[in-house]
């Protein structure tokens, strides 16, 4: 058929943003030990608590085993083989944009960030991540007038300590996972969300990361907290470079709702996912989760997955604040080889906690793509309702969908819907688009934008289209 | 006592590989070893009350003493209503006395080790714990060939040994066309302890009506395997029911062969006071065009745990498979609880496949209006839950209830 071939060139569009940026670095010797970590510390120029948290972490990562139950597969990890702090090498603090490396914002403009002010058109804050360092962060004033912190991790461990000393580590405690104990150990740069009492964000709040070195880890931690009757919406986006070996990155994001507050965490990943024999890529290895400690809190998870080679992430909510409602909205696309073993915990402990969780698959290609969820109604979540849906869309004969959702109840007066579906794109859909004059490829990518409905409704505007394309583009050439 | 200790000694209480499963109690025998008991890391076992699973071991084999059935669990025999009967136990029994109706055969000696652990290699499960057991233990099988269509109901009766671990083994082969439908009753009794193993080949065009019926009492445990390989075309219905064990635990494990059969599972279970019950179903399609419903229930009250993991496996070959799994649960008390994890593994793109799953207490609005209409909350509780069984039991053979003579299976405690 030709529609076959069609669909195979569509898929296997190129990645733009494989370049690397020619930008002077600096790092650090290879591998991982107390010195090391002792020597980011001090570059950093850390008070004394953050080192000992990063110690203990070390300690207790040693300790631990790599997991191995999700439905992944990848060669061993040389943990000793790896850069865990990369800069680029320049004064890290700048009072302007006119001062950094004009190479470094030529990358981010190729990114499409709106990095530099003159060009900032849409209303979103930016803090910008380049291997391990955070380069710049927008409109830092305008947020100020408003009492909003939106800073680097760094920055904020300096000026800020009492609040990282009191909430990093809270959500995700430091022996939480192998990889989360790795990046407490290690962890480099990120952002930093403070939401004072009773503000709304005015604006959007976005960081993009970015991996530029072939040999570094990336290690970014990010914290967000809102407190009493405040809301934020936080864009996340992430690009890297391709190369030929597979790049770790292992973040942490720690999100703190307390009474009434409101946190939507959106991600667009787009990560470096290995060429179509499944050479290079990211190898993506993430901590995710939020606390609903207060009453009628809510956290919001949406993303959007695409790249990295594997994908290990389960963006969690803890609902512990009576009413408080947790959400995650997933689009997760594989092809070639990837592999994506991904989903959601929604652990209910509050009474009259609700959760929805919607997550919409789609593999191609070789791939594997996973649901892996887990719902837990604990013995005081009285009258706690729990809504799931996981679909799944293959292309082609050869990748997996695969789904294990977890269910868990120990209290009567809650319940819990789960349901799931796997199909794939429909040709008498497909047949009829194109009887009305819509070429193939169109077609595909309707149906495939059609199938994300349900969660591209939940990303901010600007996102919404952007990860519409992003999907056309991913599937290009791999519809058969 | 640790677990290996506790597997050896166990291994020294059995009696000498002995008679025609002589090797196969050997392997298994210095596999159990290797392997040992199942542990937290294994995600199939990994809710499982390890205590109680070792208290099994802590039982004492059955001596194979000829068990007394209470006489009103006979009554069917003297109607003598299209049921064929018959008494499976530990006890040597010599099969080839045995008066089968027409159309049923006995599979000798020499054919039995064409068919004995083909299945079990089909889906690699000897080495998992309720086959290891059983092979250790049981010292003979009963093979039947059924060869005709127009048969009596086989009831199959397995009672246990009080106090005493039992261990039984059937094996059933179906050919082209045969019909047959089959009830297994376990019966459990005071600290008594079961391990079954049953596999069952069905020829194309088969049709097999399985209802297991599994009734613990008193502090009773039960593990049963229960191995299926479906050829084309053959049809393959079970229907079952697990209430009242301290332990238990039924694994069916369904493969469609050339894919094109179809297969039904409806299951009921219920899980009252300490009770820990759990099903773990397998189900594979080794080719295309494959059919699966499958409906779970379960019920936790008390203290009570249910146990639900159905693995639905499609691989590329499986076109046109359609699979549904619905799970659905009711959970009762503060003290109980439920864990149901169903799982899709799919790599065919031609499918369609969906799984639900369902937790939550009687409906409020369900008992409201039956209380509008001047029923009281005891009797609405019990209508409820009668009508939740329903579409389970109403699958049973007729007369299945008289199985059910110290069960109180229907009774709903006020729960206001």
């Amino acid at each position: 058929m030709s529609s076959t071939q069609t669909v195979d060139e569509i898929v296997s569009q190129p990645y733009k943003y494989g370049f690397v940026t020619d930008i002077e670095t600096e790092k650090i010797p290879k591998g991982i030990n107390k010195d090391i970590i002792k020597l980011i510390s001090s570059k950093k120029e850390e008070p004394d608590f953050l080192l000992k948290f990063r110690l203990r972490a070390f300690d207790q990562w040693l300790k631990m085993a790599e997991p191995n139950w999700a439905e992944l597969g990848y060669p061993p990890i040389n943990y000793q083989d790896l850069i865990y702090f990369a800069a680029p090498k320049q004064e890290q603090k700048k009072e302007s944009l006119e001062e950094v490396d004009p190479k470094l914002l030529d990358t981010f403009e190729k990114l499409g960030i709106p990095i530099s002010e003159q060009k900032r058109l849409a209303n979103v804050a930016v803090d910008a991540v380049f291997d391990s360092v955070s380069i710049a962060t927008t409109y830092k004033e305008k947020l100020a007038e408003h009492g909003v912190i939106f800073c680097s991790i760094s920055e904020a461990v300096t000026k800020y300590p009492e609040l990282i000393e009191k909430y990093l580590g809270t959500v995700v405690p430091i022996n939480d996972n192998f990889f989360a104990a790795l990046n407490s150990a290690v962890f480099s740069d990120g952002s930093f969300v403070y939401i004072p009492k009773g503000v709304d964000c005015p604006m959007e709040l976005s960081s993009y990361f970015r991996i530029n070195s072939g040999d570094t880890g990336q290690f970014e931690r990010t914290l967000i907290i809102a407190e009493e009757k405040s809301s934020v919406s936080y864009l996340e986006g992430c690009t890297a470079p391709m190369f030929d070996t597979n790049t770790l990155h292992a973040a942490v994001v720690e999100l703190i709702a307390l009474d009434y507050s409101t946190i939507k965490y959106s991600t667009v990943q787009n990560w470096y996912a290995g060429n179509e024999e499944g050479i290079g890529g990211i190898y993506n290895f993430v901590t995710k989760r939020g606390q609903c400690r207060g009453k009628k809190s809510k956290i919001s998870w949406s993303q959007v997955e695409t790249g990295s080679a594997i994908t290990w992430k389960y963006p969690s909510c803890i609902l512990q604040g009576e009413e408080s409602i947790g959400e995650f909205y997933s689009v997760a696309l594989t092809n070639n080889y990837q592999q994506a073993d991904t989903g959601t915990k929604m652990i209910h402990v509050g009474a009259k906690t609700r959760s929805t969780i919607v997550s919409k698959g789609i593999s191609a290609g070789h791939s594997k793509n996973s649901y892996r969820g887990l719902v837990d109604m604990g013995p005081n979540a009285i009258n706690a309702k729990n809504y799931s849906q996981c679909d799944s869309m293959l292309i082609g004969d050869k990748a997996s969908a695969n789904t294990f959702p977890y269910i868990h109840s120990q209290q009567p007066k809650a319940s819990i819907e789960h349901e799931a579906s796997t199909c794939r794109l429909a040709e008498d859909q497909l047949f009829y688009l194109q009887s009305r004059g819509i070429n193939f490829e169109e077609a595909v990518s309707m149906m495939v934008s059609g199938f994300c409905r349900d969660v591209f409704n939940q990303l901010p505007m600007e996102f919404a289209s952007e990860a519409d394309k992003l999907l056309a583009l991913k599937l290009e050439g791999s519809v058969g | 006592m640790k677990p290996s200790m506790l597997c050896q000694e166990w291994l020294t209480s059995l009696s000498k590989p002995d008679g025609i499963l002589q090797e196969i109690q050997k392997q298994s025998r210095d596999s159990i070893q290797k392997v040992g008991l199942p542990s937290k890391n294994d995600e199939d076992w990994r809710v499982t009350n390890f205590k109680r699973l070792q208290k099994i071991l802590e039982i004492p084999i059955a001596k194979g003493k000829k068990i007394d059935l209470k006489p009103e669990l006979n009554i069917l025999k003297s109607t003598k209503n299209k049921v064929w009967q018959f008494t499976l136990s530990p006890e040597l029994q010599e099969f080839s006395k045995m008066e089968l109706p027409n159309g049923v055969e006995l599979i000798n000696e020499k054919e039995l080790q064409i068919y004995l652990g083909n299945n079990i290699e089909l889906f690699k499960c000897k080495e998992e714990w309720s086959t290891l057991i059983n092979e250790c233990s049981a010292g003979q099988v009963l093979g039947l060939k059924v060869t005709g269509k127009d048969l009596p109901t086989l009831e199959v009766l397995i009672p246990a040994e009080s106090n005493c671990f039992n261990a039984t083994r059937l094996l059933l082969v179906l050919e082209e066309e045969a019909k047959v439908e089959v009830v297994q009753v376990f019966l459990g009794s005071n600290f008594s302890a079961q391990s079954h193993l049953i596999e069952i080949e069905l020829a194309e065009r088969s049709n097999f009506q399985h209802t297991i019926i599994a009734l613990g009492g008193g502090e009773a445990s039960l593990s049963a395997q229960t191995i299926i390989k479906q050829e084309k075309l053959s049809n393959y219905s079970l229907n079952f029911l697990q209430s009242g064990w301290l332990w238990s635990r039924l694994e069916p494990r369904i493969v469609q062969i050339n894919g094109e059969a179809e297969t039904n599972i409806k299951g009921l279970q219920i899980a009252r006071k300490n009770e820990q019950v759990s099903t773990h179903s397998f189900v594979r399609f080794n080719g295309p065009d494959g059919k699966l419903n499958q409906l779970n229930k379960a019920l936790a009250d008390d203290s009570g745990h249910s146990i639900f993991y159905g693995s639905i496996q499609v691989p590329k070959i499986a076109q046109q498979t359609q699979a549904n799994q619905l799970s659905r649960n009711l959970l009762l008390s503060k003290r109980a609880r439920i864990d149901a994890k169903p799982q899709l593994e799919i790599i065919a793109d031609d499918v369609s496949c969906t799984h639900g799953a369902t937790v939550s207490e009687l409906q409020e609005e369900e008992l409201f209006y039956l209380k509008s209409r001047g029923i009281d909350s005891n009797r609405a509780n019990s209508l409820l839950l009668n009508g939740f069984y329903q579409e389970i039991i109403s699958a049973f053979p007729m007369n299945w209830k008289r199985w059910l003579f110290s069960s109180d299976l229907f009774e709903v405690k006020n729960k206001e």
